[in-house]
């Protein structure tokens, strides 16, 4: 216990995306190993949600932390979620640095008031007066059968309400770096994190979700998209576990000369949209993958982006999301609507066709 | 937070907020215009001054109206649970807009659902001055000592209607209600018992007059926000993308 906390104690700038060196962990393990560092900096971050210490996170985002920081610090929540995510907001007002987790995006149906009409719009109504600088970290995504309650992505719809910034990670090194970035942040960060993305045996992965991870403290800065794969003929611009999925497209039709290039968002709000544009200006088709339903969503939002800034730009244009259908849970059907590398593929190759 | 009020640039929330979004750090205070959903907020400042070892109390204000709200159960629950130093108030008027209590609410009295949540429940029936600052020490020197939460329920009146204009047409007992006003009937008894003098009241009333005047000129001659700077205060950082 300390008699009094500052509002942030991160005064010390972290190195900004650091070579990825040799060390490979999951997305998960980082995840962890970002929380963890940050708690031994500073006391005031805490870890608060539905089973998150001694079942260490229902998809291991908390793993480890509640044997070495503690049951104060990491603290298991009753199945209340507009309660504890408020009490995060309440804390986090009185300059504590929550992380709260959300056991599935699919959730917030039972505690949206607490998100959207408190934890993102408390800053603005205070006149910046008062800060929330909280973490609302959740489980997204489907792909394993757990029907239409427990698969949705639904982080356009955060990114739709103004007041809160949208991270949604594809990888172990950006997942611990991001995950860094959104606890300094003194705004609301919904970190959003696709089950597909966190490495674990249980869950069907791709083997992109272990990968290089640095041992020291760094940030991946919220708001800045990554390129994936450099390309020339076509640009898909995506998210998440759909990254995985495109760049494994990209590489199979390489062979074939079609050149893809890769844009990994990394986060809805702040929009990259500069590298939007850098991209499809290059490559004049646009491909956007998305796991979030179609309409009214960030796949609408990025063709926008590029049609605002130019219309010229774009010669084909398409999108690879889920349509507009709750998540069925037979794997036939759940997958018909998933966006596959095989949904993906048949868009590029349509896009390069004419 | 009259500046706030008339939507000026000099109000709390630089005319952001307004009447139902009042924030003021310096006095920890925070209010929402969600029915029941302000006591969430309120577990997390209890829970901040417990790690704080704060003497600090959160005091978390609503209406029997919201007493049927699941995130009113969820938030006396959790506080019961962590023993966090919080005293819930509600606030019974009788009235949750047009709709009288005895249609939305079960219990006879809102302190009885304490029990439920195993923290003491506490109604104060006449509305007193000296009964609720007596309810309320009670409650907040159990916090202060870490005993944990308390809900006291003030069976109280409503003196108006609940906006301007609403002109209460589904309220009978309208005629009866000034009489039931706390304020005069504890300043008759303040000069009955000699506690305050004629004088001095008159005093303690014109300059909370003048108070209220200056506040209200500061407002009206405040400067209203500028439209061009609308994007403001969404993010810490500055402007929003």
């Amino acid at each position: 216990m300390t008699a009094t906390l500052p509002a942030n104690k991160h005064s010390l700038a972290l190195v900004v995306e650091p070579d990825a060196g040799k060390r490979k962990l999951s997305t998960a393990k980082a995840m962890q190993e970002a929380i963890s560092q940050r708690m031994v900096r500073d006391e005031s971050v805490f870890v608060m949600g539905e089973d998150v210490g001694s079942y260490g996170g229902i998809f291991s985002s908390t793993t480890g932390l509640l044997d070495r920081f503690g049951p104060e610090r990491v603290r298991d929540t009753p199945i209340s979620e507009s309660a504890f995510i408020g009490l995060g907001i309440g804390a986090a007002v009185e300059g504590m640095r929550p992380i709260v987790e959300l056991m599935f995006a699919d959730f917030f149906g039972v505690c949206m008031d607490q998100i959207y009409n408190h934890m993102a719009k408390i800053h603005y109504e205070s006149g910046g007066n008062v800060r929330v600088p909280m973490v609302l970290m959740m489980a997204a995504g489907g792909g394993y059968g757990d029907g239409a309650q427990h698969s949705q992505c639904l982080w356009g719809t955060f990114a739709h309400l103004p007041g809160m910034k949208v991270v949604v990670p594809s990888n172990p090194y950006d997942a611990k770096g991001l995950m860094s970035a959104a606890i300094d942040c003194d705004d609301p960060v919904v970190f959003v994190f696709h089950k597909g993305v966190m490495g674990l045996g249980w869950m069907v992965k791709n083997d992109r979700s272990i990968g290089a991870v640095p041992e020291e403290e760094y940030v991946v800065p919220i708001g800045k998209a990554r390129v994936a794969r450099e390309g020339t003929d076509v640009t898909i611009v995506t998210l998440s576990l759909a990254v995985h999925h495109s760049l494994d497209v990209a590489e199979k039709l390489e062979s074939e000369g079609i050149s893809v290039e890769v844009i990994d968002l990394r986060s809805l709000v702040p929009l990259d949209r500069e590298a939007i544009v850098r991209s499809v200006s290059k490559t004049g088709r646009l491909v956007v993958v998305d796991e979030d339903y179609q309409s009214f969503g960030l796949s609408g939002e990025v063709i926008a982006v590029v049609a605002e800034h130019d219309p010229s730009l774009l010669k084909r244009v398409s999108r690879v999301c889920v349509p507009d259908v709750p998540i069925p849970y037979a794997r036939e059907l759940e997958y018909a609507v998933l966006p596959t590398p095989g949904r993906i593929e048949a868009a590029v190759r349509n896009a390069v066709a004419t | 937070m009259t500046a706030e009020i008339f939507g000026r640039e000099t109000g709390l929330g630089h005319g952001r907020g307004g009447h139902m979004h009042l924030f003021d750090p310096s006095t920890h205070f925070s209010c929402s215009g969600i029915i029941a959903e302000g006591f969430p907020p309120a577990l997390g400042q209890a829970f901040a001054f417990q790690r704080q070892d704060s003497a600090r109390v959160a005091v978390a204000v609503t209406g029997e109206g919201a007493a049927n709200q699941g995130a009113f159960h969820e938030s006396l629950n959790l506080a019961a649970l962590w023993q966090l130093p919080v005293v819930f108030v509600v606030e019974d008027n009788d009235w949750g807009i047009s709709v009288p209590r005895s249609a939305s609410t079960s219990v006879a009295s809102n302190a009885d659902r304490a029990a439920a949540y195993g923290m003491p429940g506490v109604r104060v029936e006449d509305n007193s001055v000296e009964a609720v600052h007596a309810a309320a020490g009670e409650a907040i020197a159990r916090a202060r000592s870490g005993g944990g939460p308390t809900l006291i329920e003030v069976h109280t009146l409503r003196l108006w209607g609940h906006f301007e204009g609403d002109a209460e047409g589904y309220r009978p007992d309208l005629a009866s209600v000034p009489e039931r006003d706390p304020i005069p009937i504890y300043r008759d008894r303040l000069l009955e018992t000699g506690a305050l003098n004629d004088a001095q009241y008159q005093e303690m009333q014109k300059s909370a007059a003048e108070r209220v005047e200056d506040a209200i000129d500061f407002a009206k001659g405040s400067p209203t926000p500028d439209p061009l700077d609308h994007l403001s205060y969404v993010f810490s950082e500055g402007v929003n993308s």
